[in-house]
């Protein structure tokens, strides 16, 4: 609690709350980001499914290097926006819901490349396609509902 | 004022009360607009960045195919964001950024004709791993920069008034 109070009150907390463009920045870029990993993670997860069946997996992977700095912009600026308002996101429950889909995402992730590497399209990794896709798509639906739920107006 | 009559009209229509007056049809729309936008932006991401050559490994003719799913996304993305603008009509037409953001998503479609007109038929019998044109890596710069552009300016319009 007190590290999230220390974390709001710090430099960077301030920072991103009342400078005229840091706010507006870091959000643009959290959607740019956004856009980049599950872009990139939704076109694999497809192709899992049976989409566009005449790419090879194995080229796709090449995209993995653009979808990793899609993430790491977004772990950055998200936790730039977690700093300016630390203990109204740490107790809020989609918020929370959020952080959860993330991580069983990028588990989700790290299972299905594990599944692809002998190339053929395992039952197993379509299921944990369409795992993903939940993630992510309900990722955004608990990101979006963060201003809505549980907010004081 | 012809513009003022017709923005009238638009806040009454049945779409825009929708959007405006039913609880959780505004952060529904929101939602889906998010969602429409990063399965566009990831279709756009395979196909331009195999045109550039930083994907040259995914073959060009199937990395094409991801054009139907780029414009069903786009009729999600282009309907829910009218329904907003429906819902607030005066509040969105002066807007700065919205404005950028219009001309921007204008600049994308002319842009992604002219790759349409010029580059399509050429790239799909592009040799696997070869190397696009000087032109066709233009248009991709260009169409992962516009669109970019839209994203950021679409984040930007309750700020850049």
């Amino acid at each position: 609690m007190e590290s999230l109070i220390w974390l709001e009150e710090s430099g960077l907390g301030v920072w991103v709350r009342e400078s005229m463009w840091g706010y507006p920045l870091i959000l643009a870029s959290h959607a740019i980001g956004m856009a980049i990993v599950i872009g990139i993670i939704t076109m694999l997860d497809l192709r899992v499914l049976g989409f566009a069946s005449r790419i090879p997996i194995s080229s796709i992977d090449n995209l993995f290097t653009i979808a990793w700095i899609g993430f790491f912009l977004n772990f950055l600026s998200g936790f730039l926006l977690f700093s300016a308002d630390a203990d109204r996101f740490f107790f809020q429950t989609v918020f929370q819901i959020k952080i959860l889909l993330i991580i069983l995402g990028v588990i989700a992730l790290w299972v299905l490349l594990r599944q692809l590497r002998d190339q053929a399209i395992t039952k197993g990794a379509k299921m944990t396609a369409a795992f993903s896709l939940f993630c992510w798509f309900g990722a955004i639906t608990a990101g979006r509902l963060t201003a809505y739920i549980g907010v004081e107006k | 004022m012809a513009e003022t009559g017709f923005l009238n009209w638009l806040e009454a229509t049945w779409l825009a009360e929708v959007t405006r007056d039913v609880i959780w049809v505004f952060p529904l729309f929101e939602t889906l607009h998010f969602m429409g936008l990063c399965v566009m932006f990831g279709g756009l991401l395979v196909i331009d960045l195999r045109v550039l050559g930083i994907a040259r490994f995914i073959p060009m003719r199937p990395a094409l195919s991801f054009t139907p799913l780029i414009i069903g996304a786009f009729v999600v993305v282009v309907f829910t964001g009218f329904a907003f603008f429906a819902s607030n009509p005066f509040n969105y037409a002066p807007n700065t950024a919205f404005r950028i953001k219009m001309s921007l998503i204008v600049l994308g479609g002319l842009n992604a004709i002219w790759f349409w007109l010029s580059k399509h038929g050429k790239l799909s019998s592009l040799p696997d791993g070869e190397q696009a044109d000087g032109t066709a890596k233009l248009i991709a710069g260009l169409s992962l920069f516009i669109w970019a552009g839209v994203i950021v300016m679409g984040r930007l319009i309750p700020f850049l008034l």
